[in-house]
């Protein structure tokens, strides 16, 4: 599966690959808003791991113009601000789920397999059994 | 303001007193403008900006009560005087009590008006000051926010986030001691990085902002989850946790994060501040018009001295830098904040050496509204 992961920090970028890759998933990177927009129109993403709280344009707003575009692609959001707000708005932005900064790397990789199952046990119940 | 050059705005129907004012005051070196009746005068105020206005209460046209209540509604600053006949004096007592800061009965001499104006002017100069010193408040409060996320969470979380990657032999094989060294900075960073987002949340809380995104919650799910999640906790220290809970218990209107915030932290306390084999009870109970959370331990208690201080930021009945159990000292703080935003109230009770219960009672909100 193919994963893009957007934020502004190098090495959480530089974690997530190593931590991803090791675990056999297809990963792109991208600093900001802009080159996540570029690169989902070029690439079909299974998921994506978006910083809120970025320079620029705001994670927040790069979720809305995901929903908007690609609404069946799960957004787990990251936030090194995990403060009671913070997590509130990213609910109701329809987040897959929230993870605080840092993590590690297991706590990645199992937010990132439940919101995976989460997504198959949907769209089996969606699509006719056969 | 005194001893400066004021604006005064004099609004009475009665040209001898507005040329009497403006006299007297003019000597005095401020800039007055005067208004024969109410509509004109609230003209005049909004393009002139004065410091003090002194208003008639009796005039033909719109009442000079009016005319106040509309100046304090532009600008709660600007300091009124009422400007009234000795038979009106119970009136003029009126205007005060919805805000007017003086008044002086007609007529009245030179350094009557003068003493008068003086003290509203000082007034006025006290209220802008304050006004000052709430936005320069504001101003620190940002930067500080700013500074400690930006600053000093991001970088360490970023550094935090390596040595998670690092640990987990994402970047090679690591030697045992040098694992067993970055283990104890990991942990001593992950505490910092704990300190910074409680008080993170603790400034940038927004009560308001969350009470928009309320929802019927129920608390017994709450405190499930809690306890789930400080099992750990409690079996390193062989605390047995204990949950009991009516079972037609009624959901309240909330804020599911906070609430979890709070569960969080009045739980954790009582595993942390406690011995081993102690207990941590939580009942949950509803009454006419609440449901309840009392949350019990059998740990330390804390001492008579101490409870009222508990919910302070910062406060630690141990506050030694080293003490032996860690803590910030914010998280009743933010217990406290988050309860008060959901309408709710906490009280503790604990005996030194006992134990401890905090009770906290959230009001069902608009589960009456739909049962009529
Ligand atoms: N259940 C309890 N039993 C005994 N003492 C308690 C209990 N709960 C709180 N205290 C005392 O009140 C103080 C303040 O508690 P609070 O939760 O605000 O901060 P903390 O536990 O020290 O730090 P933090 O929660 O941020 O890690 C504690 O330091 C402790 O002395
Ligand atoms: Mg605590």
């Amino acid at each position: 599966m193919k994963i893009l992961v957007v934020d502004d920090e190098r090495i959480v970028l530089d974690s997530c690959q190593k931590v991803l890759e090791a675990d056999g998933f297809e990963v792109y990177l991208v600093p900001g808003v802009n080159k996540a927009l570029q690169a989902m129109k070029k690439e079909g993403f299974g998921l994506l791991l978006v910083d809120i709280k970025m320079p620029e344009h705001d994670g927040m707003y790069l979720m809305r113009e995901v929903k908007k575009k690609w609404p069946d692609i799960p957004i787990i959001v990251m936030s090194g601000y995990p403060t009671t707000n913070t997590i509130e708005e990213a609910v109701k932005m329809q987040a897959a789920a929230f993870i605080a900064k840092p993590f590690t790397p297991d706590e990645l990789l199992e937010i990132i397999s439940q919101v995976i199952q989460k997504e198959e046990d949907h769209e089996t119940k969606q699509s006719p059994s056969d | 303001m005194s001893g400066e050059r004021a604006r005064i705005l004099v609004v009475d129907d009665e040209k001898v007193i507005r040329d009497s004012c403006t006299r007297i005051l003019t000597t005095e070196g401020h800039i007055i403008k005067s208004a024969e009746n109410g509509n004109i005068g609230l003209e005049v105020f909004r393009e002139f900006h004065p410091d003090l206005v002194l208003v008639d209460l009796k005039m033909p046209g719109k009442s000079g009560m009016d005319v106040l209540e509309e100046i304090e509604s532009i600008d709660p600053n600007v300091v009124q005087i009422v400007i009234t006949g000795y038979a009106t004096v119970s009136s003029a007592v009126d205007a005060m009590k919805r805000g007017a800061y003086d008044f002086i009965p007609k007529p009245f001499t030179p350094e009557e008006i003068l003493l008068i104006v003086g003290r509203g002017l000082e007034k006025r100069r006290l209220l802008l000051e304050s006004e000052a010193l709430k936005v320069e408040h504001e101003r620190i409060r940002r930067n500080m926010i700013s500074l400690v996320s930006h600053e000093l969470r991001a970088p360490l979380a970023a550094t935090v986030q390596y040595l998670e990657v690092i640990l987990g032999g994402m970047a090679g094989e690591i030697p045992s001691e040098a694992k067993e060294m970055i283990v104890r900075c990991d942990i001593r960073l992950q505490e910092m990085l704990e300190l910074l987002r409680k008080w993170l949340n603790l400034a940038t809380f927004d009560s308001p902002k969350m009470a928009e995104h309320f929802q019927d919650i129920s608390l017994s799910d709450i405190a499930t989850e809690s306890i789930e999640l400080m099992k750990s906790l409690a079996e390193e220290k062989k605390i047995s946790l204990i949950l009991e809970t009516s079972k037609d218990l009624p959901p309240i209107k909330g804020s599911k994060v906070s609430l979890e915030e709070i569960f969080n932290n009045l739980i954790s306390n009582a595993i942390k501040y406690n011995k081993a084999g102690g207990w941590v009870k939580v009942i949950l109970y509803g009454r006419e018009e609440e449901v309840w959370v009392e949350i019990s331990d059998n740990g330390s208690g804390i001492d008579e001295e101490h409870l009222s201080r508990i919910f302070d930021e910062f406060y630690r009945v141990d506050g030694r830098r080293n003490a032996p159990i860690k803590g910030s000292g914010l998280g009743l703080s933010i217990v406290k904040k988050m309860v008060d935003a959901h309408g709710g109230m906490i009280d503790v009770e604990s005996k030194f050496g006992e134990g401890t219960t905090f009770r906290i009672g959230f009001p069902k909100f608009f589960q009456r509204q739909k049962e009529g």
